[in-house]
């Protein structure tokens, strides 16, 4: 079986196609790094410049009182604001140096960060930004009642991510747009460049023999059709080597090129991470380096679920184009469904629960508010379910298989 | 005729059938749905719809400076039935507000009194069913105030290009001339020119999903050397070019058909007179009405099925294996949405470009198809048949 898997690897490795499709990925990753001007420019340049700002404003954070003892007086207690302070220095012609007024200038955006970030914890009350929810997607009925059921839970965990001080630590990778940029956009973009070559790998594997009229030799062999239990392997080989070095090279030199190490020790929720409405709370106090883990571990289980799907349908079809199609086409329908599920009934939450909405939604991957997916165990729940789902469907993919007589085929 | 008719024939087959409507159920979801139901829905924009529908009821589909004066009348008559609510309101009166102006100032506050202020506009706004004025007033505000400070907007601009430096002065003196006499269809061209951006997409997904595979289908059944080995020879595909051109100038203009049924019972095409270039988004090289502009994305799309036809052949017939069909037709879709759409069909005809720049864009695209299928009818003539086998 192994010289069998070593065989059909070499296959997929054989083609041009393959090494275009990856290099083309990589590129679009490469680009958007490139074309990322918040990326590019701010947070490397605020990097730079701020690092021991940063490391300084992290230790405060924790010591309130510490902090009072060293930011500058009368900006802390609001009797003048900076550019009052620079005013009257210039009145009093002392000009100050760039390198002075970037240190005071620093000092109080975190004072206002840090006043900012105490005041939106007291304001912030759970059940008011559920409902907030429920009113933005207008939900009724069930479906808003089963939203509200995880109101509790939610407390819970806010209640201690903030004993924790998670939220307090302050960190610029939390900062919306970053986390954004990095979470959702480009790992994303790994991820759907990745499902993209896992299917079409898979589908030509499987419908290898039939498409080159080798069906018939190659499955009254001795192995016979348990060949496709080695292309199944190859794929999987492929697809998560695939997954991985995308991961790897893409997100890695976002690491490389835009983080610090003080940084990757940092909580993902601090900060608050949030922008308008959108807020980025994560279930567990994760830090930076953690959540990537995490993120590449949740990322690898969809590939390894995809591989399962595409093996199936192209065990029923054997023919490249068709599942390639077919797989896209349910991807794509799974995302739709919900749209037809009427806004009281508790199924249109439930309807959010696939392998399509994990894909899309990286950037809120374990993270509490996002959207209908409240639910704390929402992506594992997700994972399993896709599971049983695709498992039940390979079963009877592979009874198919075995039952199918290929004289009549051929 | 008879081997066209033969090749039309490969198109009728079940998988490529269900990929056509799935793809279309797909990105009609995804793509277009909100744009052809969104003119009812919501209280903003169906609002908004009723006062443009009342605009060319009224004044035709162009305004007259007198008409903008009628406007501002029937403004002013929202503003009282807006203030007369306000008067009757008993929580209102004890938070000591008299006027509906005073009310929408009081909102911004931040205060206790400011807070109830706000509660009870949103509820009333966006809860009750009797806020259906605030909305009308809303709008017909909104086109007010667009019409009365466009007129310095393009004051402004006409003596020189302003922030768009492709615009000429003389397109400024040109839309200033107009400027009083265009009823406002802003949102309506925005909802049209987002549909003719999805279905040029469309267009191009459906016929490449539908061209590339019959191509290939030929090659992988070894019958090109038999094919071209018979009286009618090299010219053969050329002529399945024309039965792909045939199949795919059918599918696309059904899309069409059923596309303009769902416009006119959604209510699109009764602005289908309305001038598109006005004062706040119509910003077109030509002086065209939404209807013109529906013609032009039909002859687009005719376009993009020539330009698609011909990219699906060319994938079907020189992909060595179903990896490179399925992956040069994935590619093909990517390249569409990444790079044409926002380059080109996005931006089309639009004044905030030199007005040669859509011409360039679709002559090369053109060009460049023609080129492309003369290469590929000229490299099969040359092609030698012994090396297939």
């Amino acid at each position: 079986m192994r010289r069998i898997v070593g065989q059909e690897v070499k296959k997929v490795l054989s083609l041009r196609i393959f090494y275009i499709f990856f290099i083309i990925a990589l590129l679009w990753n490469g680009l958007f790094l490139w074309n990322n001007d918040y990326v590019r420019s701010d947070v490397k340049r605020f990097l730079q410049v701020n690092e021991p700002q940063v490391v300084w404003t992290n230790e405060m954070m924790k010591e309130r009182q510490k902090m009072n003892q060293q930011a500058s007086e009368p900006l802390r207690k609001g009797e003048m604001t900076l550019v009052e302070v620079y005013r009257q220095a210039l009145n009093k012609g002392n000009v100050i140096e760039d390198e002075k007024f970037l240190k005071l200038l620093t000092e109080e955006v975190y004072w206002d960060h840090f006043i900012a970030l105490h005041e939106q914890r007291a304001a912030l009350q759970v059940d008011e930004k559920v409902e907030q929810i429920v009113r933005m997607y207008g939900l009724t009925g069930n479906a808003a009642a089963t939203l509200r059921q995880h109101i509790p839970a939610l407390e819970m965990r806010f209640s201690k991510l903030i004993a924790q001080e998670a939220p307090t630590h302050y960190a610029p990778n939390a900062l919306f747009s970053q986390h954004d940029a990095l979470f959702g956009k480009l790992m994303r973009a790994v991820l759907m460049e990745s499902v993209l070559i896992t299917i079409l790998i898979t589908a030509l594997l499987t419908s290898y023999e039939r498409e080159h009229r080798t069906a018939s030799v190659v499955y009254s062999s001795t192995v016979g059709r348990k060949v496709q239990i080695a292309k199944w392997l190859s794929s999987l080989f492929v697809a998560s080597s695939t997954y991985v070095g995308l991961f790897l090279l893409s997100i890695g030199s976002y690491i490389a090129l835009y983080t610090t190490p003080s940084l990757w020790t940092s909580y993902v929720s601090s900060s608050w991470n949030v922008e308008g409405p959108n807020l980025f709370m994560t279930w567990y106090p994760f830090t930076f380096i953690q959540y990537v883990s995490v993120q590449w571990g949740i990322g690898l289980s969809i590939i390894v679920l995809v591989v399962c799907l595409t093996w199936a349908i192209s065990l029923y079809w054997h023919q490249t184009y068709i599942a390639t199609a077919a797989v896209i086409a349910i991807l794509f329908l799974l995302f739709i469904v919900p749209a037809f599920i009427s806004k009281s009934s508790s199924l249109l939450i439930y309807a959010t629960y696939t392998l399509s909405t994990l894909i899309v939604g990286t950037a809120h991957w374990l993270m509490m508010w996002k959207g209908y997916t409240l639910d704390p165990h929402f992506e594992w729940k997700t994972l399993l379910l896709s599971a049983i789902m695709i498992g039940i469907i390979s079963f009877y993919a592979w009874r198919h298989f075995k039952r199918k007589d290929w004289q009549e085929v051929e | 005729m008879k081997i066209f008719w033969n090749e039309c024939k490969k198109y009728r087959s079940l998988p490529l059938l269900l990929f056509v409507l799935s793809a279309h159920f797909i990105t009609y979801m995804l793509l277009t749905d909100y744009d052809i139901r969104m003119m009812n829905q919501g209280k903003s924009t169906a609002s908004s719809i009723i006062v443009h529908r009342e605009l060319v009821d009224t004044y035709g589909p162009s305004m007259t400076k007198e008409d903008w004066e009628d406007v501002k009348r029937i403004t002013a008559l929202y503003q009282t039935k807006l203030d007369a609510y306000v008067q009757n309101d008993v929580e209102l009166r004890q938070l000591g507000v008299n006027t509906f102006e005073e009310w929408q100032q009081l909102i911004w506050e931040e205060n206790e009194r400011g807070e109830r202020a706000s509660a009870l506009h949103d509820d009333w706004i966006f809860e009750s069913n009797e806020s259906e004025d605030f909305w009308l007033w809303q709008e017909y505000d909104r086109l007010l105030s667009f019409y009365e400070g466009n007129e310095t907007y393009i004051e402004q601009n006409r003596h020189g290009p302003g922030h768009r430096d492709a615009a000429s002065p003389d397109y400024y003196e040109q839309l200033y001339e107009q400027s009083t006499i265009v009823a406002q269809p802003e949102r309506i061209f925005l909802i049209v020119r987002n549909l003719t951006t999805s279905a040029v997409l469309i267009v191009v997904l459906v016929t490449l999903l539908i061209t590339a595979p019959v191509h290939y289908q030929d090659r992988m059944q070894r019958m090109i050397p038999l094919q071209y080995s018979t009286t009618y020879g090299r010219r053969l595909p050329f002529v399945k070019w024309l039965a792909s051109m045939t199949v795919s100038g059918i599918l696309t203009f059904i899309m069409i058909v059923v596309y303009a049924y769902l416009m006119e019972r959604n209510g699109h095409l009764y602005f289908v007179d309305v001038p598109i270039r006005e004062l706040i988004s119509g910003e077109i090289w030509f002086d065209w009405t939404i209807g013109e502009w529906l013609w032009m994305t039909v002859v687009v799309l005719f376009f993009f099925t020539f330009v698609s036809t011909i990219v699906g052949m060319w994938i079907g017939t020189y992909a060595k294996n179903a990896l490179q069909l399925a992956g040069g037709v994935i590619l093909a879709v990517i390249a569409c949405a990444a790079i044409l759409l926002p380059l080109s069909i996005t931006r089309l005809f639009s004044a905030w470009y030199p007005p040669f720049y859509t011409w360039v864009q679709l002559g090369s695209i053109g060009l460049f198809a023609i080129i492309l299928l003369g290469a590929i009818v000229y490299c099969e003539k040359k092609k030698d048949v012994v090396p297939f086998e």
